[in-house]
């Protein structure tokens, strides 16, 4: 029996598990990627004391981190999650984790298009991971969905090798994104944004070789990233009951409790609204702290 | 299971030739991709389990001409190879049991 089992590595599950290995607690974490969704970032100039690093480098720091701390790593998926009469058992396919409390922090999933082709494409000219597959656009035209951060480092990091990245958004502004980023984009002379649009229409035999826009106009490219936000990563955790708010991200105090007692909920699958790397890390922080006085009381 | 590095100078000998005789499983992968580093594993692993299959990986950014070639552009992306074609392929991060049904499905 564990006294913490934390669901997620990312910025939130790995700052739990640290915090909760310092308080001696007998720890366990699973999850699917190390550094979660901040290893797909490109780069990253607001997290400090890093003026600037990348995802990938901050993921691998984070994973050495955890595994330099007495803590049980496990590389997997929990499918779902048990509330026994004082503990909760935890089940990842082949392995059954019982643990005294739980944290959550499965963090987000990219969103779909939602059209026709998407996934046929998927890897033929839709991509989702600008990080991952930028390189692979040298000298070719790129395309970008969405309007926030993430679709405009998306925009900044493919523009290093493409020849030209078009960027799709629905409104007539960048609103969401930071100002810093948008200047960057608006002053690159490879990225043109074209405000006021959606993709209607993915075109091409094998390979996505266009796309067919809101106002009938088709682009002609080699690929597009879809960058349109995220939906909380919830479905192992649906079981518990634990409250959600109408977008489906777990309700949390202060102290990251939810709902339900023992369970805990950190970072983006929360419903903060600043989803960043510092506040996933301080909930993590915050959840461990919190686990170890109701398991002292 | 132990697996070889396969570059765009040697892909031919290592895994169209071979693939005349045996099923290749050929990962197309990057160091800086996370999901890549985080399927390697699981892809070696399950490899190991069929008779008649080799494993290998192609470094994409240092092989641009495969990755050109096979028309690589999203990784992890994996691609199975018998008598010189690519006879099946998937994209992104796969489970084990994915990957074993993925090869149980294509290996006679
Ligand atoms: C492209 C991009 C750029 C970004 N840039 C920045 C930036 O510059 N600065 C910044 O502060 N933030 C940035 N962010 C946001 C930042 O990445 C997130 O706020 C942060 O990663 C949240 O951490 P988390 O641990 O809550 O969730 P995540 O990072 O999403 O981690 C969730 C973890 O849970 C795992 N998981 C999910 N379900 C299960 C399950 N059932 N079983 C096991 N494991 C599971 C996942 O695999 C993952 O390991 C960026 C995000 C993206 C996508």
């Amino acid at each position: 029996m564990y006294d913490v089992a934390i669901i997620g590595l990312g910025p939130a599950g790995a700052t739990a598990a640290i915090y909760s290995a310092r308080y001696n607690l007998k720890t366990i974490v699973v999850g699917q990627v190390p550094g979660g969704t901040a290893a797909e970032a490109h780069k990253i100039c607001n997290y400090p004391p890093f003026a600037e690093i990348k995802g990938f480098e901050l993921a691998q720091r984070l994973l050495q981190h955890v595994q330099a701390m007495n803590v049980e790593v496990v590389f997997g998926k929990v499918e779902n999650i048990e509330k026994k009469k004082d503990f909760f058992e935890l089940n990842t396919g082949d392995k059954k984790i019982q643990a005294k409390k739980i944290v959550i922090a499965t963090g987000t999933k990219r969103k779909q298009l939602g059209i026709s082709r998407e996934n046929e494409f998927r890897g033929k000219g839709i991509s989702y991971c600008a990080t991952c597959d930028g390189m692979f656009y040298k000298n070719k035209v790129a395309g970008v969905v969405g309007g926030g951060n993430a679709a405009l480092t998306a925009a900044l990091l493919l523009s290093e090798f493409a020849e030209k990245v078009y960027i799709f958004y629905r409104k007539d502004k960048f609103y969401k994104a930071e100002p810093a980023w948008t200047e960057q984009v608006l002053k690159n002379k490879k990225i043109s944004p074209i405000f006021d649009v959606e993709i209607k229409e993915l075109i091409g035999k094998t390979e996505l070789e266009a796309v067919k826009l809101s106002n009938k106009k088709e682009i002609k490219l080699d690929g597009l990233f879809v960058e349109i936000g995220s939906d909380p990563n919830i479905a192992a955790v649906e079981s518990l009951g634990v409250k959600k708010d109408e977008r489906g991200y777990i309700i949390i105090d202060e102290n990251c409790k939810t709902n339900i007692k023992g369970v805990y909920a950190a970072g983006d699958i929360t419903n903060h609204k600043l989803k960043q790397i510092v506040v996933a890390e301080a909930d993590g922080a915050v959840a461990a702290t919190n686990i170890y006085h109701e398991l002292m009381q | 299971m132990a697996h070889i590095e396969v570059n765009d100078s040697n892909f031919d000998k290592e895994v169209i030739e071979k693939s005349k005789d045996k099923y290749i499983l050929v990962d197309f992968w990057a160091p800086w991709c996370m999901p890549c580093l985080m399927l390697a594993p699981n892809l070696e692993k399950v490899a190991g389990e069929f008779k008649g299959l080799e494993f290998v990986k192609v470094n994409a950014d240092e092989n641009s001409k495969l990755g050109t070639k096979y028309k690589i552009m999203s990784i992890p992306a994996v691609k199975l190879f018998k008598d010189g074609k690519v006879i099946d392929e998937f994209v992104g991060s796969f489970p084990e049991q994915g990957i074993r049904d993925f090869l149980k499905k294509n290996i006679k």
